[in-house]
């Protein structure tokens, strides 16, 4: 039961990463209509940038460089290429998403190399017991830091002009165009948006009890696509939701591994690839997409 | 083709609901085999809708709609399609790079039979049906004036033959009721009557009942033999068109919207 | 007019001289190529019917899917267990069916497997597909990893070399062909070209068929195709499962050409190579499969082989890198600039016969003036549909 509850909130806090990459690649959904495929590349450079700087200036101003480092190269990602397809269809878009993450993880791996990067999260490794259920100070804060980040969130894609904007266009381009609507200026702070998230998540990701960054923090946001789509990929809720569930069902499979073997070694990798064809068997629109007809 | 024969379609209480706005609001009316039959009403009357209904676009909330006696609401639309409903789109949007030919095929698809591998591997009977269809299609579309064009990509087309060879997609699915919304908009004068011709000729000489969405009211009473009409998603009147023309519901449904002088005169503006 | 005409007939035929000129190059090729240029070659030939499946389902039908490494990898086993030794001295055992039949196999079985998945890749419209597909390339990697007895596990397992009817392809018989020795590469060569041949025939009847025409209507609109008669599940099937099919083709000449299978050559990006393949080549056409999948195949080649030559490769960046650096810049560049790829920059890809001018002139309405209206409505009968 102990073993339980641990891997659960392990489950949540991984999961809550998981909710802050899916809710960035969700609202760019509904501001470009693409699937950004380069958002693990959003999380690397996020990474990247604590690496590379935290030595010189201690990690606190290290995290403030990063969140804007990765906010402005989502912005310039989403100015250079993404702006000059609008009038394109969403698929070849979101295949120069994966161009761009070509490009993007050459370069970054060139940078990191081989070998592990500390990030100089002041907590390392240290864990805490609550009751008789022990994580990571670093998951702990993961999961605090995530918990404010999207209910701030939530509040602001429901409250703010941004977000209020960002919905009306979502749901028909053509009329909020019509009343005036700055949607190239929408669309951008989506992108900047998302390009915080990913790089909060990253910081986390990359900490106890992961030992460090490696370019392997990229396949986490791939982890997060299927939490994405089973929250309907349009509902930013859904992608909520879908990335606790994520979570918890990848931390279960890896911590009762040794009961799940004839499933095969490290089924855990892939519990959330396996979570995401169920959903769309039982439910092809995924959990939360109400899905209206379209118009002729 | 008499118009006292039973009525190919019939449509009963469909209501259809947005969120608060209702499409269309408990709609019957039938319409009997070899008429035209006009639908007519102000913009966002629920005319488009009502078609999304018949060919299973759009499911209603309640209601039903049959075709010579038969349930179309619970099929999916290319089912309907392969009943025998043909319909051509209030905005074409024809950007690809198909040719009037392979536009004017598509409607042909669900009459060819060959399959997946047969055509792969080049089979006789696979190129046999190919040419036959093509034939036909050629003939549909000498019909219509746009054999001269078979070979070129639809978007090179002036807008008012690209209507044409949507209406002409639907000729070529070889519909017992072939459905037109608005194929006159956005259409000259000249250009106007040769649709209306095309459409009372397609009717005697295929057989068909015609369902047709117009705001052109010169040409609506022209060729229509029986007329619908919508407000706000109610019918509101429902009858031949000089009864509907003289039904006073009609007058204060169009009042104000500049429309109203010509239901009286039944002339263009 | 007429001369309009003439000038395209000559173009017509400066095409068709340079075709004709081409396959004969390729024909005797191996007479005096070395074993490195045959290699690549047979390689890209594989690769290109892969391109070829993707194609057609992502640039024909709309379907965008990352899944296609996850087909290739099932053809390229099925393959690799079915022709395998039963009792090799060391890895795992395999069935010792004949290559040909193997082969075969390796296309109905992962036909199969893309028939299986269908009911959820067939319902899914292109963008959710291009997510939910990276599904199958993970627990694609997990299969390979674990079941070990067929797949060799994270070691892989050996391939068979192939052979028809008694003739290998393989160095271990003699053949002398006009004094060259044709060995197992100079064998391939042609192997590669036919199989290649063939399905680039078969993809083009394809896409031109009725089927051709409902994917591509199922890409641009969806509910017209519907209303039109065509039934988008049914369609985005088809695709689906001719893309495996070609897939499954394509991973067996893979696992011929390597010799062995291991699940690194399965792996994400190996899908995302073959879509740059398709993009760079050009969606939807078989000319451009052939083309991205030769370019995309001999990048990465080339410049290890040849990278020396430019300044940086080498070290600053690694010649793999530059090979990732230079698709991954021209995946985004088509994108942006040319979105129909090379084929259309080869102006490959045939323009229409220009339209008479005749035609042109005529008012909107077309052949039916307004003077002259038909009276011969009887010329358009009701007809049955032709069956
Ligand atoms: N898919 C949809 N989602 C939401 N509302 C819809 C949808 N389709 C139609 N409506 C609404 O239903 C009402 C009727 O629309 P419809 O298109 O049927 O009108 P119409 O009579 O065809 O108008 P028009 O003459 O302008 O073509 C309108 O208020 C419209 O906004
Ligand atoms: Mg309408």
């Amino acid at each position: 039961m102990i073993k339980f509850l641990s891997l659960l909130l392990a489950g949540l806090s991984l999961g809550s990463m998981y909710a802050l990459v899916a809710m960035g690649f969700v609202i760019i959904y509904k501001a470009s209509g693409v699937a950004n495929f380069a958002h693990g590349s959003l999380l690397l450079i996020g990474a990247t940038f604590v690496a590379f700087t935290h030595d010189t200036l201690g990690f606190g101003p290290a995290v403030l460089v990063a969140l804007l480092g990765t906010a402005a190269s989502a912005f310039l990602l989403q100015f250079l290429f993404i702006r000059p397809m609008r009038t394109a269809s969403p698929i070849p878009t979101t295949i120069v998403t994966i161009g761009m993450d070509i490009l993007l993880l050459v370069l970054l791996t060139g940078l990191l190399g081989e070998g592990l990067h500390e990030l100089g999260q002041p907590w390392a490794g240290d864990t805490v017991v609550i009751g008789d259920v022990g994580i990571t100070v670093n998951r702990l804060i993961g999961l605090i830091v995530a918990a404010l980040l999207i209910v701030g969130f939530l509040v602001l894609f429901k409250r703010s002009a941004w977000g209020i904007s960002m919905r009306a266009a979502a749901e028909d381009p053509e009329a909020a165009a019509l009343v005036g609507l700055r949607l190239g200026r929408v669309t951008a702070t989506t992108w900047i948006i998302a390009g915080v998230l990913a790089c909060v998540a990253a910081i986390f990701l990359t900490g106890a009890p992961t030992p460090g960054l490696s370019p392997a923090l990229w396949t986490v946001a791939l982890v997060a696509f299927p939490a994405a789509i089973i929250g309907g990929l349009t509902s930013v809720h859904g992608a909520l939701v879908g990335g606790l569930v994520i979570g918890v069902a990848e931390s279960l499979a890896t911590g009762y591994q040794q009961q799940l073997l004839f499933l095969g070694r490290g089924f855990g990798i892939v519990v959330p690839f396996v979570v995401l064809l169920v959903v769309l068997l039982v439910r092809p629109e995924g959990l939360f997409s109400a899905r209206g007809g379209r118009r002729v | 083709m008499s118009p006292q024969t039973a009525a190919p379609l019939d449509i009963e209480g469909v209501t259809v609901a947005f969120g608060a706005v209702k499409a269309l609001d408990d709609v019957s009316f039938s319409v009997q085999s070899g008429h035209v039959h006009g639908v007519i009403g102000p913009n966002g009357a629920g005319k488009s809708s009502l078609f999304n209904v018949i060919s299973g676009v759009y499911r209603p909330s309640a209601g039903e709609v049959r075709l010579d006696g038969m349930a179309l609401t619970k099929l999916r639309p290319h089912e309907v399609a392969g009943l025998g409903i043909g319909r051509s789109f209030q905005n074409v949007d024809l950007a690809g790079e198909e040719s009037v030919l392979e536009s004017l095929l598509v409607g042909r698809h669900d009459l060819m039979r060959s399959g997946v591998t047969a055509v792969m591997l080049g089979l006789p009977r696979a190129r046999r049906e190919e040419r036959e269809h093509k034939a036909r299609v050629t003939e549909i579309a000498d019909f219509f004036g746009l054999a001269d064009h078979l070979d070129r990509p639809l978007h090179e087309l002036p807008y008012g033959q690209q209507k044409l060879v949507d209406v002409a997609r639907a000729v070529c699915m070889e519909p017992r009721l072939l459905m037109l919304d608005e194929p006159a908009a956005g259409l000259d004068e000249a250009e106007t009557d040769t649709i209306s011709e095309i459409i009372l000729d397609l009717r005697s000489a295929l057989d068909l009942t015609v369902l047709l969405i117009e705001h052109d009211m010169g040409m609506v009473m022209k060729i229509c033999d029986h007329l619908t009409v919508l407000d706000f998603g109610r019918r509101i009147s429902d009858g031949t068109p000089s009864a509907v023309q003289s039904d006073p519901a009609v007058a204060s449904a169009y009042l104000g919207t500049g429309e109203a002088a010509e239901i009286e005169t039944g002339t263009a503006p | 007019m007429s001369d309009r005409l003439q000038k395209w007939d000559s173009r017509l035929l400066v095409t068709r001289a340079l075709a004709v000129l081409g396959v004969l190059l390729l024909l005797v090729a191996p007479l005096y190529l070395e074993e490195f240029w045959l290699r690549l070659g047979f390689t890209a030939c594989g690769a290109a019917i892969g391109a070829l499946g993707l194609n057609i389902l992502t640039g024909a039908a709309g379907q965008l899917s990352l899944a296609h490494a996850f087909f290739l990898a099932v053809g390229a086993v099925t393959y690799s267990w079915l022709a395998g030794d039963p009792d090799p001295a060391i890895g795992p055992t395999g069935l010792g069916w004949p290559p040909v039949v193997a082969m075969a196999m390796a296309i109905v079985v992962t036909a199969a497997v893309g028939l299986l998945v269908s009911p959820i890749s067939s319902r899914l419209s292109g963008l959710y597909l291009g997510i939910a597909s990276l599904a199958l390339v993970f627990i694609g990697q997990h299969l390979l990893a674990t079941l070990s007895g067929i797949t060799g596990g994270f070691q892989g397992r050996s391939a068979p070399t192939f052979s028809v009817f008694g003739f290998e392809f393989s160095n271990q018989s003699e053949l002398l062909v006009l004094g060259v020795p044709f060995g197992r590469y100079e064998r391939l060569w042609y192997l590669g070209l036919l199989l290649l041949a063939v399905s680039a025939w078969a993809g083009r009847n394809l896409l031109k068929s009725r089927h051709g025409r409902a994917f591509r209507m199922i890409r641009d609109k969806e509910l017209a195709a519907a209303v039109s008669g065509i039934s988008v599940r049914r369609g985005k099937q088809n695709a689906f499962v001719v893309s495996s099919a070609l897939a499954g083709l394509s991973g067996a000449l893979f696992a011929i050409a390597i010799g062995s299978i291991a699940p690194v050559s399965f792996s994400l990006d190996v899908s995302i190579q073959y879509l740059v393949m398709i993009v760079i080549g050009g969606m939807g056409t078989v000319t451009g499969s052939i083309l991205g999948a030769a370019v995309v195949t001999a990048l990465p080649i080339l410049t290890q082989r040849y990278g020396g030559v430019f300044p940086l490769v080498g070290d600053v960046v690694s010649p793999a890198a530059a090979a990732r650096y230079l698709y991954g810049g021209a995946l985004i560049a088509v994108l942006m600039l040319q979105p129909r790829g090379l084929a259309a920059v080869a102006g490959l890809v045939r323009r229409r016969a220009p339209s008479n001018s005749a035609s042109e002139a005529r008012p909107i309405a077309g052949g039916r003036a307004p003077v002259d209206p038909p009276t011969d409505t009887d010329a358009l009968e009701r007809k049955a549909p032709i069956t």
